[in-house]
C-alpha cells in the first residue's frame, strides 16, 4: 500500500516535471530565441539535458568573433533552468539563473498545473527584467 | 525601392516559418522520447543557431561509472537525430532531416500555411523515426 501511494507519488511529480520542461523549452524557442530578447547577435545554443535527477534548460549565446573557426562558448551561461522532483516527490524544486539573477522555487505538485507554471514563468520573466535593466 | 522591401518580406516570412519549424519540433521531439523512452539513461537535445542555419540534435548521454556526477557523463560522438533548417531564396526553406541514419530532405514554400508545412516536417520525421523500429 506504501508502495503504491508512494509511485503514484513519484508518478505526479515526474509528470509535472515533464511538462514544465516541456513548457520552458516552448519558452525558449519561442521567446529567448528572439534576437531582442538576450542579445545575441548571430550564434546561440538552446540545450535540454535530461539526467537521473531532472532537466536542464540552457541558454547559452556563443561568442562568434569569427564564425565557423573559434566557437567558443562564453564560460557562464546566460540562462540556465533546472527542474527535479524532491525527495518525498510532494514537490519539485525549479532553480532559475539569469544571468547573475538567481531565484528558487519550490512548487507544490498537487497545485494546478496552470498555476506551478505560471509561477515559474514569472519568476523568468521578472529575473529576465532584472537582467536587461 | 519596391523591389527591396519585397525582399525582406520574403526574407521576413521565411524566418518567421524556420522559427516555427524549430518551436514544433524540439516539442514534438521531447514528446516523442519522453513518451517512448527513446533514451537509455540520458538524452540530450540541443538547438544551435549557425550562421543562417539552425540545426537541432538529439543525442544520447553515456555514464560510464554511471555517476550522478554530470562530469562521468559523456556526450556519444555521433549525433541520433539531427535536422537542419535553413532559409533559401524565393520564399523556401530547406529541412534536412537525419534520424539515426535514416534521411530525408525537404523543400518548403514559405507561402504555404504554417500548418502544411508543419505537417510535411512532422509527418516526415515521424516516419524515419518509425523506420528506425523505435516507436
Amino acid at each position: 500500500m506504501l508502495i503504491e501511494i508512494k509511485d503514484g507519488k513519484m508518478a505526479n511529480a515526474n509528470s509535472l516535471c515533464k511538462l514544465l520542461a516541456k513548457e520552458l523549452c516552448n519558452y525558449f524557442y519561442f521567446i529567448l530565441a528572439k534576437e531582442s530578447e538576450f542579445g545575441y547577435e548571430k550564434e546561440f545554443t538552446i540545450t535540454v539535458d535530461f539526467f537521473k535527477l531532472g532537466w536542464d534548460i540552457i541558454y547559452n549565446p556563443n561568442n562568434n568573433n569569427e564564425i565557423d573557426k573559434d566557437l567558443r562558448k562564453i564560460s557562464n551561461h546566460i540562462c540556465e533552468i533546472n527542474v527535479k522532483p524532491l525527495e518525498n516527490y510532494d514537490s519539485i524544486l525549479v532553480s532559475i539563473v539569469i544571468g547573475d539573477f538567481i531565484d528558487r522555487l519550490q512548487l507544490d505538485v498537487n497545485d494546478k498545473e496552470a498555476k506551478n507554471i505560471n509561477k515559474v514563468m514569472n519568476s523568468i520573466q521578472s529575473l529576465i527584467d532584472r537582467y536587461k535593466q | 525601392m519596391e523591389k527591396e522591401v519585397k525582399s525582406k518580406e520574403k526574407q521576413d516570412t521565411a524566418n518567421k516559418l524556420c522559427k516555427n519549424i524549430i518551436a514544433n519540433v524540439c516539442s514534438y521531439l521531447f514528446t516523442i522520447i519522453e513518451l517512448h523512452k527513446i533514451y537509455e539513461k540520458n538524452y540530450n537535445l540541443t538547438v544551435k543557431k549557425r550562421g543562417e542555419s539552425y540545426i537541432i540534435c538529439y543525442n544520447l548521454l553515456n555514464s560510464k561509472k554511471d555517476k550522478k556526477d554530470k562530469k562521468d557523463i559523456k556526450k556519444d560522438s555521433k549525433n541520433y537525430y539531427e535536422i537542419t533548417i535553413r532559409k533559401l531564396k524565393n520564399n523556401r526553406v530547406l529541412v534536412n532531416i537525419n534520424i539515426d541514419g535514416y534521411i530525408d530532405n525537404l523543400s518548403l514554400n514559405a507561402l504555404s500555411s504554417d500548418l502544411v508545412n508543419m505537417d510535411k516536417v512532422i509527418n516526415a520525421i515521424k516516419k524515419l523515426i518509425e523506420k528506425t523500429g523505435k516507436i
